[in-house]
């Protein structure tokens, strides 16, 4: 019991202080996060330049900011594009059952078994790279996920008895999905929506390390990871800095989930 | 006004059939009060499912009628079913536990039925909701109003079920055992509940129990049912006092007496 709140605790500290720093990026950012300056090429942390600058001799808090806010808003893009679809195929498969059912749950099985990275990068591929590209790709591999969790808790609650008083009263299919079920699902789906925000986060991160994710000059916490890579010995801050970045979002999530959960 | 015309009940269960209810035959008149008595297992609640139009239409087989002002409610479109339930005919089931919605307030769940069926304005269900809150007889229906189903007992949620089902004055309300969950006292307030909503608003209520001294002071006729088919109906007090089958002999038989058991 005082492990879940200490952890619910913790995870909303750092979850808070992620979220400060993006929505501090929006109005301030101490240099222009695209300005290079070839005088502070790969400089060390310095009061001037708090985690030092990058091969270009941009300052990386200023990116760390901004590509801070780009991979918050991807994440929260792919899961919620993931989330809205899986609630939807897992709803309509869990309620009705049947053959809609059998079709629906068998493509989400070929859609699963890839995994996300690869179709994404399949998917950009054919469509070409870009930020919005990505955000859909990772969107698609995530609805399997999704729908597979709340299919699971729509077969649970589809007979329970006030799903029968609700037939009762005249509802509709529809508003006995969407109005009396799916508040029931809650606890469960908020656990996955901050367990697939991870993995969104971390999937971005991935793909931009590859290099088909965000493109230059913009910034992404992936994208600088990447880029920090042929510098890892001589300018360790350029890595460290982004990837504390990443860990801080994923674990902040992970804790807040583990405490929302009970 | 509701008629039960023949009708047999037949689920499959991949290819093997199984007849549940065998020729079931109803008749109810407006403001009348039925019993369905027999085992666990005799085919009432099915029955009682199927008049609702609960059952899924899909995996089982039908036959008959039945009948509500004329309307045949097994072959209707589903659309117009579902405008006769909850407004016309209403059902409160036995488990007041678990037939409320967790997760909503007392208030929203009882203005579902107003929701569905009615366009008031959200002023006008509030009050309306707290007036058959108030007819059930809830002391506080304001709280109880933003109350969840988890601060309530199990009798102050069958009243809220009572409500809920009665909120559009249905022509029909289908008890199917509405006080078997329940404790003694709180029984006979539940059917003193059904009786006043009867005889204030003309309810027709199909009784269902296995509890024979309870339909005997609540129901004028009452039907007997065994494995599937009616054994015998009639006049309550004629079939207590001159039971022509051995079953319903049985049934009253079996009806504990303190009498008997303190001879023995």
């Amino acid at each position: 019991m005082k492990n879940t709140k200490s952890s619910l605790r913790i995870g909303a500290v750092i979850t808070g202080v992620v979220v400060l720093l993006l929505l501090v990026g929006f109005f301030y950012t101490p240099y222009d996060p695209e300005a290079m300056d070839a005088a502070n090429k790969l400089s060390g942390i310095s009061l001037k330049h708090i985690m030092g600058c990058d091969y270009l001799g941009r300052d990386i808090f200023s990116r760390v900011l901004t590509g801070l806010r780009t991979t918050f808003l991807m994440g929260t893009a792919t899961v919620l594009i993931g989330v809205f679809f899986g609630t939807l195929i897992g709803a309509i498969c869990g309620y009705f059952g049947g053959w809609i059912d059998e079709i629906l749950m068998r493509i989400n099985d070929a859609v699963f078994a890839f995994p996300s990275i690869l179709l994404a990068l399949v998917f950009i591929g054919i469509f070409g790279t870009g930020k919005y590209n990505v955000i859909l790709a990772l969107g698609i591999a995530f609805v399997p996920s999704f729908a597979r969790i709340v299919r699971s808790e729509f077969l649970r609650c589809k007979n329970m008895d006030y799903v029968f008083s609700a037939r009762l009263l005249g509802a509709s299919p529809l508003r006995i999905m969407f109005v009396h079920i799916l508040p029931n699902t809650k606890t469960v789906l908020l656990s996955a929506i901050m367990i697939g925000f991870n993995n969104a986060v971390l999937a971005e991160a991935g793909m931009s390390y590859l290099g088909i994710g965000v493109q230059p000059p913009d910034s992404s916490l992936g994208r600088m990871l990447s880029e920090a890579q042929t510098y890892l010995f001589s300018a360790p801050w350029f890595a460290i800095f982004p990837g504390l970045m990443i860990i801080f979002m994923v674990l902040g999530f992970s804790l807040l989930a583990d405490g929302l959960k009970k | 006004m509701l008629e039960v015309k023949n009708l047999n009940i037949e689920f499959h269960d991949d290819s093997v059939f199984e007849t549940l209810v065998y020729d079931f035959n109803l008749k109810m008149e407006a403001g009348e009060i039925i019993g369905l008595v027999g085992e666990s297992g005799s085919g009432k609640t099915i029955t009682a499912l199927s008049i609702a139009g609960l059952l899924r239409r899909h995996d089982m087989k039908k036959s008959g009628e039945i009948l509500f002002q004329g309307t045949e409610l097994l072959t209707c479109k589903r659309s117009e079913l579902r405008g006769y339930q909850g407004k016309e005919i209403s059902m409160i089931f036995q488990e007041p536990m678990t037939s409320l919605n967790p997760v909503k307030k007392i208030g929203w769940q009882v203005e579902e039925s107003l929701r569905i069926h009615t366009n008031m304005s959200k002023e006008k269900m509030r009050q309306k909701v707290i007036e058959s809150l108030r007819d059930v007889e809830l002391d506080n229906p304001e709280t109880v109003y933003n109350q969840y189903p988890h601060e309530l007992s199990g009798g102050m949620r069958q009243r809220v079920m009572i409500a809920s089902a009665t909120i559009c004055n249905p022509k029909i309300l289908i008890a199917d055992e509405p006080t078997t969950a329940l404790d003694v006292t709180i029984q006979a307030q539940i059917v003193k509940l059904l009786l006043k909503l009867n005889q204030e608003k003309n309810t027709g209520i199909l009784f269902i129990s296995h509890d024979l001294s309870l339909v005997r002071q609540l129901c004028k006729r009452v039907i007997v049912m065994q494995g599937g088919s009616i054994v015998e109906e009639g006049v309550t007090e004629k079939i207590f006092n001159h039971p022509a089958m051995q079953y319903t002999k049985d049934l009253i038989a079996a009806i504990p007496d303190c009498k008997k058991l303190t001879e023995v």
